[in-house]
């Protein structure tokens, strides 16, 4: 094993992971380093029961359809298959009400049509609108590094529905849904689906309008086997193209010579003792921002860019933590809302979305008020994933159920953060949230053989980057917006970044791509062949329109 | 992907990788094909909520001692032992105990002080076990078996040291530690345990001479830095450096022959692998039976893979993720907190052998079996980025039948184990335990299909199946009577464990056959004992 190489990659969650393949099939050596014993830890699968039943723990849903990635470095030849389902994703509510998407634009319009024929025509209009501009959407919104120009872009997409970018700056999501949809079940569904897409806080003047504009991702896949194959793919795409990988490497620091960085150096503890590697042109830190900075020493970022080294410090990472629990189950669940719709039993990503417009409205502000137990399972992604893909069942029919919520994390009114480590509350917790899926699908807790669940402790735990478990590399709201997010390509020589830029790490792989982008640029490799799709460029023929 | 190899090799546990690391390094195109989706077999960690945790193989006797470990450089590459000075502690009533370290004298001294006349017998034993391991069994465990009239004779004419192994080979575990004199219970007990942790029958006649390997191995022991996977990943780099592949994720169906000679794999997705040698690590029933079965094999073949015995009990083991301060055993010395491994529940022999009945008869009734916590012999396998709270990955591993309604009764088991921990080490009970994951001997064959039964050494070890009687004489020198068809897995010498034996002594067989130059040179343990003729000349 070498000691010293083009580009260092500290941290191999799939962005990181993505951002190395990229960078050492342009040609360049490049070490991606682990600090763990395995990659992905926030898309892991794991037969957390012991049944024979794998658990994707943490992303269940792929969003790699958009992705450049999955064509640029042809991941399909590494073992990676998805399957589509029709039915992509639903709103489901207790009283048997159910709004569901899928690829098809007339089949989701069919299906807000059952609440308003308004609604279902100015749904068409605007999906009608977007969808022959998809690719360029997503190539300027998601898979570009943030600058004014591309952020005048975003605002300027209000014209699909009639608003000027000033519109749009200055309204939030709720407002916009208000504007635009008048039955309170639609505009929740899509405020929900809103809610976790992601791209902002739909609550928040300017990107709340935005994101909530631009709803969640279409296209999204299921992987065959589990979320990890998409780890063990990038893994062996980046391998193949000679790229090293350490585990068992958890980094003490960053080297710096002359102002830059130029290598980093292995705690003790490591499986290779305190080795020191060389970075000959490049640091990328895929770890979190305030992880990042004591790595790379605060005197350093400072002289290079101070204003870098206190958004570092102060980069908030309390907002969007998940409590998930899991449920091992004799089979599939029956949703209440399969007594009038049976597509529902085929949707692998069911929401729960608000009883109504004002729960809605309260309930966010409530999550920004910290109220733990009275926002407790108000909107929530539920995995579904054996309801299209059989290997998630075990030889005997048994299949797992994942409900998780982004709490606040704060608990500041149950004595602080280390409470997620007290049973006595997230014990209220995980029943809560039966309680919430026995209400969606009744007679649940008949199905139900074992549970468990992880908090944002327990997730920070298995995911040392990933402070308070948090699942984007920190907030991606108010002032770590788009233009507020880390950069990419940082003002010091040599120093990148790919945790805490924009849009947020997801199975888009987005952040490794900009990144990768960046890298190749000012190294001079960024013309390659291969370095050419487009968003949707692999599923094209699955978009039904 | 290629479909055309110069070897296959079934089975990516640590002796399939081993073999195919070796081959590929000297020139050989070779496929790993494993049925799990992770390499490693027995080397499974898995990290659960951040504390890593293995499943099976923990303890590593022979670490860097492995020749695979200098030879492959396995050590550049992120392969690190941790190696606790104390390394077990046996608890009795009345905080009463002893702690065997790396350090002989050490070792005496805490003898000592629990009863002051086993100091010198115990001495003894502690002198020649390690005398015996380092000139003979060690050595003895990377050449191929030894015809066993030939190796006694060998043995009787090499001085001192060669006599008193074929006096061990006669007797039977518990005679070989009953000849030192030991005299108190607990000391008796505790060496007793050691010698027969992992299966070794301590009324086995004839397997006299492996306890001696327990009884020195295990207080020279090491855990892999990062948890045991560590170890298997990094051999699978060597693989794939070397143009080797590794197939993850595929079983094998069955073995494909032209005429009577074996020719490759087809495996269970329709595949097929041509192949010169196979190499099968799987057990004699996989290989024999299942992926030869419907064609014409040699009656002895059929017969020695149908008799070839399953070992008479197994392992659970249980491993908890937990904050709270590690196991804090009141009223026992300080040095037990930092053992390696901590035993406890066993006060006489009487105890040891009647727990071993009990599980051969189904009965898991009895708690008693040991401790470690990883995490404080090697910070890599807890969470301590978080510093609320103190994480912890502890780890409990006892006997228990194969036979067993476990499905229903493992939740139940693993719980009794932690309160017979508790009850050595009260402050468990404040422990905040976060992750919990048990593994009954049903769930060993689950997860590793080679280990029918939950063998966990891929077979019973007695005179009849060990050494050149491994799996049956016919195949026990890893080429079997059928052209094409290795074995290099732990059904043949030197049998289970994590040795990577098997795999290091196949691979210059299958080397030789396939007309590659042997890159590696023997160990030099090896030449000594070929010198002192305890080994043949060559």
């Amino acid at each position: 094993m070498k000691d010293s190489y083009d580009v260092v990659i500290v941290g191999a969650g799939v962005n990181g992971l993505a951002c190395g393949a990229y960078l050492a099939k342009a040609g360049l050596e490049v070490a991606v380093i682990e600090k763990r014993n395995e990659c992905g830890p926030f898309a892991l699968t794991e037969d957390i029961f012991g049944a024979g039943v794998p658990v994707d723990t943490h992303a269940g849903v792929c969003f790699l359809p958009m992705s450049p990635a999955w064509g640029d470095l042809d991941l399909s030849s590494f073992g990676f298959e998805m399957i589509f389902p029709e039915v992509s994703g639903a709103t489901v509510w207790p009283d048997k009400n159910l709004i569901y998407y899928t690829l098809n634009r007339d089949k989701t319009a069919e299906s807000i049509g059952r609440y308003s024929q308004k609604d279902a025509k100015t749904y068409l209009r605007i999906a009608g609108q977007i969808a022959p501009r998809v690719q360029e959407i997503v190539e300027r919104g998601v898979f570009t590094a943030p600058s004014p120009e591309g952020e005048d872009y975003l605002f300027s997409l209000g014209s699909f529905v009639g608003f000027s970018p000033r519109d749009l700056r200055t309204m939030n999501g709720m407002e916009l849904l208000d504007l635009l949809y008048e039955n309170e079940y639609v505009r929740t569904s899509l405020l929900g689906m809103a809610n976790i897409g992601v791209f902002g806080d739909p609550a928040e003047k300017g990107e709340g309008a935005v994101m909530t504009l631009l709803g969640w991702g279409l296209g999204i896949g299921v992987p065959k086997g589990g979320m990890h194959n998409l780890v063990h793919a990038l893994v062996r795409c980046f391998r193949h193209h000679g790229g090293t990988l350490m585990l068992n490497a958890p980094v003490a620091k960053v080297t710096w010579a002359a102002g830059r960085p130029d290598g980093v150096v292995l705690e003790e503890d490591s499986a290779f003792g305190p080795r020191e590697i060389k970075a000959r042109k490049a640091v990328v830190m895929h770890t979190s921002p305030p992880i990042a900075v004591k790595m790379l020493g605060d005197d350093e970022v400072a002289r290079g860019d101070g204003e870098l080294q206190r958004k570092m410090n102060y980069w908030d990472m309390t907002g969007h933590c998940a409590f998930t629990s899991y449920f091992l189950l004799k089979e599939p669940a029956h949703w209440g809302s399969a007594s009038w719709n049976r597509d529902i039993m085929k949707c692998p990503y069911p929401v729960r979305a608000w009883d109504s417009w004002d729960h809605a409205a309260r309930s966010l502000q409530y999550t920004r008020n910290e109220e733990l137990f009275v926002v407790a399972a108000d909107v929530a992604e539920m995995y579904n994933l054996a309801a299209v893909d059989p290997s998630r069942r075990s030889p005997d029919g048994k299949c797992a159920m994942v409900f998780e919520i982004e709490y606040p994390v704060n608990l500041r009114r149950y004595g602080g953060i280390q409470a997620w480590d007290n049973r006595e509350i997230t014990d209220q917790l995980h029943e809560n949230h039966l309680g919430q899926i026995e209400a969606l699908a009744p007679g649940f807790r008949e199905l139900v053989l074992a549970s468990s669940y992880s908090t944002p402790l327990d997730n920070w735990r298995r995911n040392p980057s990933a402070i308070y478990g948090h699942e984007l590399g920190g907030d991606v709201s108010g002032a770590q917006w788009y233009m507020g997010r880390m950069p990419n390509r940082s003002r010091i020589a040599g120093l990148y970044f790919s945790n805490g830029v924009w849009p947020g790490s997801l199975t888009h792989l987005a952040t490794g791509y900009i990144t990768a982008c960046c890298v190749a640029e000012d190294l001079g490799v960024r013309k390659q062949e291969w370095w050419c799709h487009h968003p949707f460029d692999q599923i094209a023929s699955h978009l039904g329109g | 992907m290629a479909q055309e190899f110069d070897a296959v090799v079934l089975g990516a546990g640590p002796n399939g990788l081993t073999c195919a690391a070796y081959l590929a390094r000297a020139g050989a195109k070779v496929a790993v094909i494993e049925r799990n989706l992770e390499t490693g077999g027995g080397l499974v960690t898995q990290e659960l909520g951040g504390f890593k945790m293995n499943y099976h193989a923990t303890y590593m006797m022979l670490g860097e001692l492995m020749p695979p470990f200098a030879d492959l450089e396995l050590g550049a590459d992120g392969v690190r032992f941790a190696y606790p000075e104390a390394q077990v502690s046996f608890l009795f009533s009345g905080h009463k105990s002893f702690t065997l370290f790396t350090d002989p004298a050490r070792s005496v001294q805490s003898v000592a002080a629990l009863s002051a006349v086993d100091a010198e017998p115990y001495a003894a034993l502690r002198k020649e076990v390690d005398q015996l391991c380092e000139a003979i069994l060690i050595p003895a465990t990377f050449v191929p078996p030894v015809e066993p009239v030939e190796q006694m004779m060998l043995f009787r004419e090499a001085g001192a040291l060669g006599e008193r192994m074929a006096e061990i080979s006669e007797m039977s575990p518990l005679e070989y530690l009953q000849s030192f004199g030991l005299r108190d219970p607990r000391v008796n007990a505790g060496l007793l345990y050691l010698s027969s942790m992992f299966g070794l029958e301590p009324d086995e006649g004839g397997m006299g001479f492996m306890a001696p390997i327990y009884l020195s191995r295990l207080t020279h022991s090491a855990l892999v830095r990062g948890g045991s996977h560590q170890l298997s990943s990094i051999l699978r780099r060597r693989i794939e450096e070397a143009g080797g592949i590794v197939i993850v994720g595929k079983g094998a169906r069955r073995l494909v022959l032209s005429g009577n000679r074996v020719t490759g794999v087809e495996l269970e997705d329709g595949t097929t692998l041509k192949a010169f040698a196979v190499v099968s690590t799987l057990n004699p029933e996989q290989t024999f039976l299942q992926l030869l079965s419907g064609d014409k094999i040699a009656p002895e073949l059929r017969e020695g893979a149908e008799n070839y015995e399953w070992e008479k009990w197994s392992l659970f083991v249980a491993n908890w993720g937990m904050l709270g301060a590690p196991p804090r055993y009141e009223g026992y010395p300080e040095v037990v907190d930092r053992s390696l491994i901590t035993v406890m529940g066993y006060e006489s022999v009487d105890d040891v052998l009647a727990h071993i009945r009990e599980v051969e008869q189904g009965d898991f009734s009895r708690m008693a079996g040991h401790g470690t916590v990883a995490s404080m012999h090697d910070p890599l396998m807890a969470p301590h980025h978080v510093t609320f709270g103190t994480p912890h990955t502890i780890r409990w591993e006892s006997w228990a039948p194969y036979d067993a309604p476990w499905d229903k009764e493992r939740e139940g088991y693993a719980k009794r184990a932690l309160e017979l921990w508790r009850s050595y080490a009260p402050n468990l009970g404040q422990a905040n335990i976060r992750m919990s994951v048990a593994w009954s001997p049903k769930d060993i064959e689950a997860q590793l299909p080679t280990m029918k039964h939950g063998s966990i050494k891929h077979g019973a070890y007695t005179s009849l199946q060990m050494g050149y009687n491994r799996p049956f004489p016919e195949c026990s020198s890893y080429r079997t009577p059928i052209p094409g068809l290795y074995l290099g897995g732990s059904s043949v010498h030197p049998g289970g464990m994590v040795t990577m034996g098997p795999g290091y002594n196949s691979a210059r067989v299958v080397a030789e056959d396939l007309g590659l130059a042997i890159w590696w040179r023997e160990p030099d343990s090896v030449i000594l004992a070929r010198k002192a003729g305890y080994l043949p000349a060559s």
